[in-house]
């Protein structure tokens, strides 16, 4: 493969992690996050300072930096237990901006400049070359997709459907809905943190722009575009979102306005997405529902 | 049940809630012995579905107690409520509108195992499971729409999802929310006879109702509340009778003119 | 110094205030977290910028930005938010991002990545106060801001359309009872909202003598801050919060130079907000 090819590979098994990891919180539990690339971030900014600053293990960083991302991530969560949706959406969106301003604005993480020389994985003695990378990459997208499905088919996958459909109708019947809005917000926050090592371990260097709203919006786009509550859906999406540039190359100037205008036209035509409930694929399948 | 042994299931004591400046419930005071079938009814705004938030956990008063087998419970959020045995239904019914009936009992089913985090990750679709919430949707004549998504169910239908949801956290006391209104005459009969099965079952149930001859028939006793104050109670003949219970029904009837 | 700081601060103030009431009226009637609300004020700017450009007058500049802003707001929700209204909030509210996003790049694809400003001698004078001054266009932006707040509030709290829009805004199902026509108090709110934002970006050119097509960007996420501070859809809890984050941002950065990164005040002073009071300033306006 070239390594064109791989790249792109590569960022796009990081997408589909994190896009996996916020349909959690999104699809499955039905609680609307804006802030995601905040999370992705803090697994990013831990990986990259537990092996630069304190130069620990890849492995071991990897294993603290989620635990670092979970940690953060249920705290950052508790928002939800509080406000709903609108303001749920404004306070994640405040979260990412808060967030990267402490790494922008902390010397310690770097400041805007950032933090370089972070390590990529080794084989022995041998650093791992980009096709491994690759393969560790799709390996962690096969788990991501295995604990989703065994999440949404579990009672704790029930559950975060009955308190997206009614949050007091769920309480009535035994559901603590701050159990699984955590719990939601707490499995988001280590896919992004899984996602956010590779991102680091991969770039070699990380600055605060990487982390920026409009990331955050890009992947809520890829979960929405792709299809909530599926795996199949956020999938699609975040491959459809990161390929589309690169078919695009050649109109390279246009690649914003038709990103715009793809969210603007899923939305008002098929909001729930090409694989979502009722998604235009399904009903392309099979036309006719008996 | 043979109910010679009158113990109380629920107490309520003294139980006041203000919005704002507005007494929803005055100090209400209610007994229901246990394996009764017991009637609370009143005008509109009388405060009745705010005594069944109460009891099942969604409000907390503003002074006054509830016990529950002879335990404190007032503030219990409504999870808790439902683990102890307090199951209800809505007067504007509240579905899992995008599950199937078969998910939606299977969700209150699942109380048992929400609060420990193994469990939690265990697969749901399992046959003993999915069997014993069939038995429920059997009973409760639900067995053909298993499938079904649950807003796609007619209101009759959904009012007993409603009853199956509350019957799978194997409770000891049902509130029923004006489960019969909008049902026709057909549907009223055989929600009748579900009660009366539950109540054979040893389940305690407490009816909020508009339609007299329903609660009438129904209920052993029957409590009437106005402006949040209990104005009557006793046996149904009784309180057909009772001159308060007339002006208050009267009274509003009044008021329209 | 001070003084100066306090002027400083009410002009950013204000056109915030211009910017997020609009905001908070869309979100009032419909539930709608109107980012592309933010594109509708780059659509302001740019109008009146080659407006001003073409025609050298300042007055018709202004008109031109209100109209067209107006234009686009009213065609953004007849065409997209309507048919979403049955959604849940997360769908409007990606579509009204993709929004944004075409409007920002269909600018730039347009007039250019750069950034242009007014042609000179616009509002050039200077005016002292005590050890403050104020630039021409300072005083401009300052005093018209505040003009057009005023005839808002005459519009919303002694018109027959404010009462609507208040009925509106509580319960759409009840105003329709009461025969209020809450489409079209919603086409209004729009016209009214938009107009109020492409003053803003009219404003915001002439104050920074910039105009560019990312100059929407910061005024997205910080007004929802804003309204959020003031409680979603009230009007004057709007205005108060927006007229506190100038002051908070030019004071705390300008005077005290605390190293805070001044894009992100906004949102911190709304955690702390929601923290105290989750209902934001609202609860100084409801208890009347």
């Amino acid at each position: 493969m070239s390594s064109y090819l791989v790249t792109l590979l590569i960022t796009m098994g990081m997408y589909i992690i994190l896009a996996l990891g916020l349909n959690i919180i999104v699809g499955y539990a039905g609680q609307i996050s804006l802030g995601h690339a905040a999370f992705w971030a803090i697994g990013a900014y831990s990986f990259a300072i537990l092996t630069t600053k304190f130069s620990l293990s890849f492995v071991l960083s990897g294993i603290l930096a989620v635990i670092i991302t979970v940690f953060i991530g249920v705290i950052l969560g508790l928002p939800s237990l509080r406000v709903k949706e609108d303001f749920l959406a404004i306070t994640t969106i405040g979260i990412n901006f808060i967030v990267q301003a402490v790494f922008k604005y902390t010397p310690f993480f770097g400041g805007a400049m950032g933090i370089g020389g972070i390590p990529f994985p080794k084989w022995g003695d041998n650093m791992f070359t980009n096709t491994q990378f690759f393969i560790l990459t799709y390996i962690m997208v096969f788990f991501a997709m295995l604990v989703s499905f065994i999440f949404k088919r579990s009672w704790a996958g029930l559950a975060s459907s009955a308190i997206k459909d009614d949050e007091l109708a769920s309480d009535m019947v035994g559901i603590d809905p701050r159990r699984f809005k955590i719990l939601a917000f707490a499995l988001g926050s280590a896919y992004a943190g899984i996602a956010g090592i590779l991102y680091a371990s991969f770039m070699g260097f990380i600055s605060p722009e990487d982390f920026s709203f409009a990331v955050s919006v890009a992947i809520l786009s890829m979960v929405m575009v792709g299809g909530e509550n599926t795996i199949v859906g956020p999938t699609f999406g975040a491959i459809l979102l990161i390929s589309l540039p690169e078919i695009f190359r050649p109109i390279q100037d246009y690649r914003m306005l038709l990103y715009g205008g793809l969210l603007l036209i899923m939305m008002r035509f098929q909001p729930s997405g090409f694989f979502g409930e009722g998604g235009i694929v399904w009903r392309l399948i099979k036309p006719k529902k008996s | 049940m043979e109910t010679n042994k009158t113990k109380e299931i629920l107490k309520i004591q003294d139980i006041r809630v203000q919005f704002g400046g507005l007494s929803a419930l005055d100090g209400v005071d209610l007994t229901i012995p246990e394996g009764a079938i017991f009637g609370i009814v009143g005008p509109n705004g009388a405060g009745k579905t705010t005594l069944f938030n109460v009891i099942s956990g969604i409000l907390s008063p503003t002074a006054g107690k509830v016990y529950f087998n002879g335990k404190d419970v007032t503030g219990n959020p409504p999870h808790v409520m439902a683990k102890i045995g307090i199951g209800r239904t809505f007067q504007v019914v509240r579905p899992f509108s995008s599950l199937t009936v078969l998910d939606n009992v299977l969700a209150a089913y699942g109380e048992r195992f929400y609060s420990n985090i193994v469990l939690s990750f265990k697969n749901y679709r399992k046959k003993v499971y999915i069997e014993e919430v069939d038995k429920i949707l059997d009973e409760t004549g639900l067995l053909d729409f298993r499938d079904r998504v649950a807003s796609t169910l007619p209101l009759g239908y959904q009012r007993r999802l409603e009853i199956a949801r509350a019957l799978a956290l194997s409770p000891s006391v049902i509130l029923l929310d004006e489960s019969f209104s909008g049902l026709s005459f057909s549907e009223m009969d055989e929600l009748s006879e579900l009660v009366l099965n539950l109540n054979k079952q040893g389940i305690t149930v407490l009816i909020i109702e508009h339609n007299m001859p329903i609660t009438l028939k129904l209920c052993q006793t029957i409590s009437v509340l106005n402006y949040g104050k209990k104005i009557a109670e006793g046996e149904p003949d009784d309180i057909v009778h009772d001159p308060l219970v007339i002006e208050a029904y009267l009274g509003k009837k009044r008021g329209k003119v | 110094m001070w003084l100066q700081q306090l002027i400083n601060g009410l002009t950013i103030g204000g056109v915030y205030a211009l910017i997020s009431i609009g905001l908070t009226m869309v979100y009032g009637v419909l539930k709608i977290i109107h980012v592309a609300h933010a594109g509708v004020y780059v659509i302001g700017a740019y109008t009146g910028l080659y407006t001003y450009i073409f025609t050298h007058n300042f007055f018709l500049a202004l008109i031109l930005s209100m109209a067209v802003s107006a234009f686009f707001g009213v065609l953004i929700q007849n065409y997209v938010y309507f048919p979403l209204l049955k959604y849940p909030p997360i769908v409007p509210l990606i579509a009204s991002i993709g929004i944004f996003i075409s409007i920002e790049e269909g600018i730039r694809l347009i007039f250019g990545p750069y950034i242009k400003s007014f042609p000179n001698g616009l509002f050039s004078e200077r005016y002292h106060l005590g050890s403050a001054y104020l630039s021409g266009t300072q005083l401009t932006v300052l005093v018209l801001s505040f003009v057009f707040i005023l005839i808002l509030w005459y519009i919303t709290e002694r018109t027959k359309f404010g009462v609507s829009l208040k009925a509106v805004s509580q319960d759409m199902e009840m105003a329709e009872v009461m025969s209020i026509n809450s489409k079209r108090v919603t086409l209004i709110t729009f016209a009214i909202g938009s107009a109020l934002a492409g003053i803003a970006g009219l404003l915001v050119g002439v104050y920074f003598n910039s105009v560019y097509p990312a100059m929407g960007d910061m005024p997205a996420y910080k007004s929802l801050a804003i309204i959020v501070v003031g409680g979603m859809g009230n009007i004057w809890g709007t205005f108060y919060a927006a007229i506190l984050v100038g002051l908070i941002e030019t004071i705390l950065i300008g005077t005290l130079s605390i190293p805070l990164p001044r894009d992100s005040l906004a949102f911190i002073f709304m955690i702390l907000v929601l923290m105290i009071k989750p209902e934001g300033l609202s609860f100084l306006f409801n208890k009347r």
